[in-house]
């Protein structure tokens, strides 16, 4: 017998070893080098968790009991799989297209961005998943009680589930919310998985093949002892294979575990026709020695043993405790993969659709205000996770890890699959409106409720056995085993039955005689028309919105550098430099798209609907929008992408035309500002050269004028040594000493130069600027020179300060220096780095006006760039430079 | 003049191609489904007669192999798709 | 008396010419700042005006306009400075009436003989 200190400890390595793989696999991600993780080989393998510990130890004890019936847990699939063209297409493209971030999500998005449809399914599937976690939790602890028999039991099986599942809630909170990605992609559990899903299928073949072949004779053995078998009695029931075929397929696509990894993690739509073949291989391989374990556990076990054990106790009664090891790893895998996915895809429901939803309510006037939404999204995930896996040890602590949790994955499937018509629904027909769906998944979850869920405790613990033989109020027809006088049924696919039934007839005739809202229609050509290329159906009207404050709005929400990332590339698409995009409908949608990523569908469009108030979406414009066709939608839109294109082309040219009269205009001034800039001190030289020559001059002035010609002498050389440095940069001949410097000690430098620091406060983040990077040490004070004099110079506030922000990322290094004075006027902001460009007043500023310019040519020497960052109340410059 | 004939007929080949690789993948589910569903009637059968029944191992053995074609159907069918680019927009 | 005002924003010019007509007997008011020039006109009311073309906050044309506007000053010698020795300033200036035009560098005894000139007083 293997001591079961050293399975614990055989357990923890593993679970060590998974702790490096994630850790591993997101480092990889990081720095760039994860493109072999989003490959369809560890997408299919992703898709593994779909075979819990219920599949790993249940399908034999399933066999044993009802012989070939298991295999509909996994021709369900299968046949979904196979046939990913019709539907899982179609969900990954408008998963895509829409950014949806859970199968709540989907509904909420396609129903007109309903907050209270994203909740609903959010708790459906809460009240689904729980029981289930349940089960992974019990099959841990029956498992290793497996191995502690005989021996001293120092672990209570309670402790075992508890540590279980807080090890599971620690990995989860690590890997799964350790940032927010638009995307609600997660690299390391992914990897993790992959690694697990290998470890069960190897278990499960290692396992067969010893059974076959070491323990029954062989292939021919195994099937003459299949027929002789207490298997070989079993007898198909029609009812049983076609319904149990249909839940498992229903619960494979709205499993939100499944939606996680099927539709939200991937990455490619190719993907989906590799596991098309992959994933299906897999399944039929998990369950290929099911039959042969179980018939051979039967003849060789003393009756009354477990069957749902026997992948365990087969080995061990053999003296394989390599193999049982293997067996229990497998397993452990397939317990703990389970839970990970549900966890995150739970954990994502429950904070987009419930908490931030009731926060930003709470909050009034929602995204309007400061305050950091990235932060309470976050801590709401982790502390969801916690809740869930409690939830599930809960339950598994009520029910007692009795005889009831053995029915437990098709209750759960039940439930989940009461979303199927919505969700079919919701991507097929145009006509499907929020009251349908709404009513279809109560009806559903109710009946599911009354007719599985609530019995499945047995009688007199949730209901009475007085209702179960008659009924609710005593009426025959609504017992809850016999609906509508219905005997005879196999109690699963009473069920199954008259939930889907009930359900899809309550979508149906709400969708038919409730009439959508406008976003809900906007919504629906959304969804139907994933296929159709070109811009999407309107969702906002252009509005006097200001791009500066969305740009706040979004740097809170999804962080700066990606926010700031969005409305650049928003902004090329349009033609425009800078970061300020216009805000067309367009852009709004891409950036409301961009949002949900983070925080939903309903809640992004609540936050611009918001920001963007007043001027945009009146309901008739959207009825207007709405109202359309769909061919007349899909004419206009393919006009629209070329007048699009058209528009765009003539803003470039547009653009290109004006800078080139803007280049001559410039031309003229900058001779007319050279010749200025010359001749004002040769005045002052040429005045008080004559002055000296006159032999009156009394003694005493002559050394002031002296004095003054000298320091007019030194401004011409100055300006001289500036418009040649520049001209120098300009052409590119300028000669850089490149060599490793501190970032820090150019900083200082700076500082110290500039004699920045006794007129304006000055804020460095110290620890950030140890960093070192190879440049031109003197070019590069010269320019951190400049910008301090200008904000010493320029920012007229009571207490001037200058932060100076160093930021980091793994290809560039940026520096921001902001001020707290005035800023630059938008007007402005193009123009401060042309010579002789100064925003305000010239006097004050001492120089000619070149240094800005000076800075952006020393900038794009070093292979970088400057530019002025709008939205952040004081003058804002970015300095970006490229690593290595 | 040729080459363009010959470029319209490429296009018509190919959008052919596409139709019939995309019906395939509609129709092979659908197939699937129902090769899955035959042993309900073959297996009632021996509540008839219990001795014309079909042995338990002859239906696993059905099973698997259908499962295993439909894989390889799949696998061919994905290729297919991949290479002629169906689908895409 | 003559009187001038040097409408004027480099420290050094200014200092230049009021050491140039402080010598030569006139009395000499100086101004560096755009805005206010026209106030400051009417207050010293000077009767010749010495102004530079690029002035912060105001342009030298634009005050040249205003001042030409008011009734007192419609007649009174503006002697114009430019750095920036376009023809087309020198064209600006006299259509907008300026009784004279200069480009720095300028000669000290030729702005003399040119504002003596100006305001009729015998060499």
């Amino acid at each position: 017998m293997l001591s079961l200190d050293l399975l614990i400890f055989v357990s923890l390595i593993y679970v060590a070893f998974l702790f490096g793989v994630a850790f591993w696999a997101e480092r990889a991600s990081d720095a760039g080098r994860g493109g072999w993780m989003r490959t369809p080989l560890i997408y299919t393998l992703s898709l593994s968790i779909y075979c819990t510990a219920w599949t790993f130890y249940g399908a034999v004890g399933f066999a044993a009991r009802s012989g070939l019936e298991f295999l509909t847990i996994y021709l369900g699939p299968t046949v979904v799989l196979i046939g990913w063209w019709l539907i899982l297409r179609r969900l990954v493209r408008i998963a895509r297209a829409e950014r949806i971030t859970s199968i709540a999500d989907l509904l909420s998005s396609r129903f007109g961005k309903s907050a209270l449809l994203g909740g609903l399914v959010t708790v459906m599937a809460v009240v689904g998943t729980t029981p289930y976690i349940a089960l992974q939790l019990q099959s841990v602890t029956t498992s290793i009680s497996v191995f502690a028999m005989g021996t001293q039991n120092i672990l209570s099986s309670t402790n075992i589930a508890l540590w279980t599942a807080a090890g599971l809630a620690v990995f989860t909170i690590v890997f799964g919310t350790r940032n927010l990605d638009v995307n609600e992609r997660h690299s390391g559990v992914v990897m993790a998985i992959a690694v697990e899903a290998i470890v069960k299928l190897l278990a499960l073949l290692a396992v067969g093949v010893f059974v076959v072949w070491g323990l029954a004779g062989g292939a021919g053995d195994v099937l003459a002892r299949i027929d002789a078998s207490p298997i070989s009695q079993w007898e198909v029931s029609t009812g049983r294979w076609i319904g149990l075929t249909f839940l498992s397929a229903a619960a494979f696509l709205c499993l939100p575990r499944m939606f996680q990894v099927m539709v939200v993690e991937n990455s490619e739509e190719s993907h989906l026709a590799t596991a098309s073949w992959a994933f299906p291989l897999y399944l039929l391989l998990m369950s290929l020695f099911v039959i042969p374990i179980a018939v051979v556990g039967l003849d060789i076990l003393p009756a009354g043993s477990n069957p749902d054990l026997f992948v365990l106790t087969l080995p061990l009664s053999a003296e394989q405790n390599g193999l049982a090891m293997l067996a229990f790893l497998g397993g452990f895998s397939s317990a703990t993969s389970m839970v990970i996915v549900a966890a995150i895809a739970l954990s994502t429901m429950i904070s987009n659709h419930i908490v931030t939803p009731i926060w930003l309510r709470a909050r009034g006037q929602g995204a309007t205000i400061s305050g950091d939404v990235r932060s309470v999204v976050l801590i709401s995930r982790r502390i969801s996770i916690i809740g869930i896996l409690t939830l599930g040890y809960l339950y598994y602590r009520i029910s007692g890890g009795g005889a009831a949790l053995a029915s437990i994955g098709l209750i759960s499937f039940a439930g989940i699959a009461q979303i199927l018509p919505v969700m079919l629904g919701g991507i097929f027909w145009q006509g499907a409106t929020k009251i349908g769906a709404l009513a279809g998944l109560i009806c559903g979850l109710l009946v599911w409720s009354y007719t599985m869920f609530l019995p499945s405790f047995g009688p007199e613990v949730l209901i009475s056995q007085e209702l179960i033989d008659h009924g609710l109020w005593g009426m025959q027809w609504l017992r809850p085993t016999a609906l509508f006088g219905i005997q005879g049924l196999d109690p699963v696919v009473h069920a199954v039955f008259w939930s889907i039934l009930l359900n899809s007839f309550a979508f149906v005739a709400g969708s038919i005689l409730s009439r959508p809202s406008p976003l809900e229609r906007v919504q629906a050509v959304q969804f139907i028309s994933a296929f159709d290329s070109g811009p999407s159906a309107r969702g906002w009207q252009r509005g006097a919105t200001d791009a500066e404050d969305l740009l706040g709005m979004a740097q809170r929400i999804i962080g700066a550098a990606q926010a700031q990332n969005l409305f650049r590339t928003a902004a090329q698409r349009q033609g425009k430099q800078g970061y300020l995009p216009d805000p067309t409908p367009q852009f709004l949608e891409t950036l409301e798209r961009g949002l949900a990523g983070s925080v939903g569908a309903a809640t992004a469009h609540a936050m611009l609907g918001q920001m963007a108030r007043g001027s945009s979406v009146t309901v008739e414009d959207l009825m207007a929008v709405a109202d359309e066709t769909a061919q007349i939608m899909e004419y206009s839109n393919q006009l629209e992408a070329k007048s699009g294109e058209l528009t765009t082309t003539a803003r470039k040219l547009r653009d290109a035309n004006n800078k080139l009269t803007t280049l001559s205009i410039q031309k003229d001034a900058f001779l007319s500002q050279i010749s200025h800039e010359l001749r004002t001190p040769m005045t002052s030289i040429r005045a008080f050269s004559e002055i000296l020559q006159d032999p009156d001059l009394a003694e005493g002035d002559r050394p002031k004028y002296a004095r003054i010609i000298e320091d007019e002498t030194q401004r011409l050389t100055r300006l001289l040594d500036d418009l040649l440095d520049l001209s120098v940069l300009e052409n590119g001949q300028v000669s850089l000493e490149l060599r490793q410097a501190s970032l820090r000690d150019i900083l200082d430098r700076a500082q110290a130069s500039a004699n920045a620091g006794q007129h304006i406060k000055i804020r460095r983040s110290a620890g950030r600027e140890d960093i070192s990077i190879l440049t031109d040490p003197d070019r590069l004070t010269q320019v951190f020179i400049n910008l301090m004099s200008n904000a010493v110079k320029y920012c007229e506030v009571p207490q001037p300060e200058l932060r100076i922000i160093v930021t980091e990322t793994p290809v560039a290094m940026t520096v921001d220096f902001i001020d707290n004075g005035d800023g630059v006027d938008k007007a402005n902001q193009d123009m401060i780095f042309e010579k002789f460009a100064r925003a305000s007043d010239h006097t004050k500023a001492g120089g000619a006006g070149l240094g800005l310019a000076i800075c952006r040519e020393i900038i794009s020497n070093l292979g970088g760039q400057i530019f002025y960052l709008p939205g952040q109340r004081g003058a804002a410059f970015r300095i970006s430079l490229p690593r290595d | 003049m040729i080459g363009k004939r010959d470029q319209t007929m490429k296009r018509a080949a190919n959008a052919a191609r596409g139709q019939r690789l995309t019906d395939s993948a509609l129709i092979l589910p659908c197939v699937g489904m129902i090769l899955f569903l035959l042993p309900i009637m073959w297996l009632r059968s021996s509540e008839v007669a219990p001795a014309a029944g079909i042995a338990t191992s002859t239906a696993l053995i059905y099973l698997f192999v259908v499962w295993a074609g439909l894989i390889c159907c799949a696998l061919g069918l994905a290729l297919l798709i991949k290479r002629f680019g169906v689908g895409r927009s | 008396m003559r009187h001038v005002l040097l409408i004027e924003d480099e420290p050094n010019i200014i200092e230049a010419l009021s050491f140039i007509f402080l010598r030569d007997g006139w009395k000499v008011d100086a101004h560096s700042d755009g805005a206010n020039a026209v106030a400051t006109t009417v207050q010293t009311a000077p009767n010749a005006i010495i102004l530079d073309v690029m002035l912060p906050n105001r342009s030298g044309f634009e005050i040249l306009e205003e001042l030409r506007s008011l009734p007192d000053y419609k007649d009174i010698p503006i002697l114009m400075l430019t750095a920036k020795g376009q023809t087309k300033d020198r064209d600006t200036a006299i259509a907008r009436g300026a009784t004279q035009y200069m480009t720095k560098p300028f000669s000290n005894a030729e702005v003399l003989k040119t504002m003596n000139a100006l305001v009729g007083h015998a060499p």
